[in-house]
């Protein structure tokens, strides 16, 4: 008998996934900003134009405060927009700055301080308390099906396995304390100021890794692997985070090496991400230094003893940079290309926010990773999917008398296996169709931020740094992803 | 000092111990001190030689110093 998943194209017959979105798109908003400011929405691949909400406006500082455009806060010297002004190392508090960073876009539908609505209605988060950032820092990263976002946001903090809404540290969806439920973890903090812990959810595999140190400045801790029946993204059949642990299996592996400087100095947190074949991805962050680990976790029993990680530690230097110990703000993002099968697991290369530091890892099997960093050290900027199976870094700086600088990569002539060179095409293409390749796991890619490689109309007149705002829904009409 | 290869825009790419460009990489190289700030290092492709913002400065100064440069640089635009 066919179900009735397969009849309305579900199931394993490989269907058409209704909650699929159309290919990335990302919102930028800038212009002449005395007077004139714009919002438009771009497919990211493409650069081509496919919104441009306030074409009808007239832009100026007595219009400007109606309808649509009633964000004066985005558009005007000196608030929350500021976008006449450079950005190089403002904090978080700065967030007429912060807007501008690396740190403000990833994986997530909604981005730390703001986002844009498919229809280019932007807005940011709770400008009047500090739960926009409070709650952010603590959710978990995500692995995501085939043209997916996360659309449920779950967050670890010691123990405490929470649902809540989207940014914000209020809004408590459910909860459960894994510790006294589940397991013992070693060295669990009583403390519940601390937050301990990281974990990664990949819904592939409806599988969460959970991460604890062993104790405070140790290299070693403890996995625990929730592998469930349901899938924690499903609403409908996994409605509390109580529902998903007690549909899992639990077991543990041990771990060393993870963080050779101890797990304290980073605020408990790292980077994780769980591939599909259960490797675990380590990355942290801290001051300079840009580290990667992998784990493999496969084993369904517990492990005592650290096993041997199936790849050396990479490290890569950076510039003095604030990290996770600094405020979790500052932590390593996680980035996901649209198809699912890659991640970039990224931070700064300079300070707060500008330039990139970032591992290109396979979802399928992450011993298949390269690296690239973007050594600038002004303008911030944002790392984004782009097309299917790609990614693009949007550079902030100034778009007076030069187009929006990118620097991009298309994953789809590289293969999962880590036995293979790591395949790209160079940034900067040109006449020669031949593509790169770099060592496994050892190589770096090239950087070359492209000049015309992507260039957004306008913005061009005057002192302009773009904004790059996540675009909380990519849209789908017909059978056409746009 | 040690080796390293530079990206079309002069900024640095990677060491040469750990990499080597591919066919279709910009092939620029150049011996630099490892101890100065990466982002300082800027290959001069019209000169072909390697030059360092404020070399006389040390990291923090150039920071500050960059800081003051980007301030002032926004400020002329303005």
């Amino acid at each position: 008998m066919t179900s009735l998943s397969t009849l309305f194209g579900g199931g394993s017959s490989g269907g058409a996934d209704p909650l699929q979105e159309g290919l990335p798109v990302v919102a930028l908003y800038g212009g002449d900003f005395n007077q004139n400011w714009d919002v438009r929405l771009h497919k990211v691949h493409s650069g081509e134009l496919v919104g441009s909400p306030w074409a009808a406006i007239t832009n100026s500082t007595a219009s400007y405060a109606h309808g649509q455009s009633h964000i004066q806060m985005f558009g005007y010297n000196g608030d929350h927009g500021n976008l006449s002004n450079q950005f190089s190392s403002q904090g978080y508090t700065n967030y007429q700055h912060f807007t501008q960073s690396l740190y403000q876009n990833d994986h997530y539908p909604y981005a730390l301080f703001g986002s844009c609505s498919s229809e280019g209605r932007l807005g940011m988060h709770s400008f009047h308390t500090s739960d926009y950032y409070e709650k952010v820092y603590r959710r978990i990263n995500v692995i995501s099906k085939k043209g997916r976002r996360p659309r449920r946001q779950f967050n670890i903090a010691n123990g405490v396995f929470t649902e809540t809404n989207f940014n914000s540290n209020y809004g408590l969806k459910s909860s459960v304390d894994l510790s006294s439920t589940y397991f013992t973890p070693q060295g669990l903090p009583t403390s519940s100021s601390q937050n301990y812990g990281s974990a990664c959810y990949n819904q592939n595999t409806k599988t969460l890794a959970v991460y604890y140190s062993s104790s405070n400045s140790t290299n070693t801790g403890r996995v625990y692997m929730f592998r469930s029946t349901l899938d924690l993204m499903d609403e409908a059949t996994c409605p509390t985070t109580k529902d998903f642990c007690d549909a899992a299996t639990i077991n543990y592996i041990t771990t060393g090496n993870v963080s050779n400087w101890g797990f304290n100095s980073l605020n408990y947190n790292l980077n994780m991400m769980l591939g599909d074949n259960d490797h675990v991805i380590f990355n942290a962050r801290n001051s300079s230094s840009n580290r990667l680990f992998i784990e493999d976790c496969s084993s369904t029993s517990n492990v005592t003893t650290a096993a041997a990680q199936p790849e050396s530690e990479r490290s890569e230097g950076n510039t003095t940079s604030y990290g996770p110990e600094q405020g979790l703000m500052y932590r390593a993002r996680m980035q996901m290309s649209w198809d699912g099968e890659w991640v970039m697991m990224y931070s700064p290369y300079y300070y707060y926010g500008s330039g990139l530091s970032a591992y290109v890892i396979s979802v399928k099997n992450p011993r298949k990773m390269s690296y690239v960093n973007i050594t600038q050290t002004s303008g911030g900027g944002a790392l984004l999917p782009s097309g299917r199976s790609g990614f693009k870094y949007l550079n902030g700086l100034n778009t007076d008398s030069q187009p929006v600088q990118s620097w991009s990569l298309d994953l789809s002539s590289t293969g999962h296996d880590h036995t293979t060179n790591f395949v790209y095409a160079p940034p900067n293409y040109t006449a020669t169709n031949d593509m790169t390749s770099v060592a496994n796991w050892t190589g770096t890619l090239q950087n070359s931020l492209g000049n015309y490689a992507f260039q957004y109309p306008g913005y061009w007149y005057s002192t302009s740094y773009p904004r790059f705002m996540t675009v909380n829904h990519w849209k789908v009409e017909g059978n056409y992803q746009v | 000092m040690k080796l390293a290869y530079f990206n079309e825009q002069g900024k640095f790419w990677c060491w040469a111990e750990d990499q080597t460009p591919g066919p279709n990489d910009v092939n620029i190289s150049a011996e630099i001190d490892e101890n100065h700030a990466l982002w300082r290092y800027n290959y001069n492709t019209e000169t072909d030689s390697v030059e360092i913002y404020q070399p006389t400065l040390n990291t923090a100064e150039a920071e500050a110093q960059l800081e003051i440069d980007l301030a002032a640089e926004a400020a002329e635009e303005e």
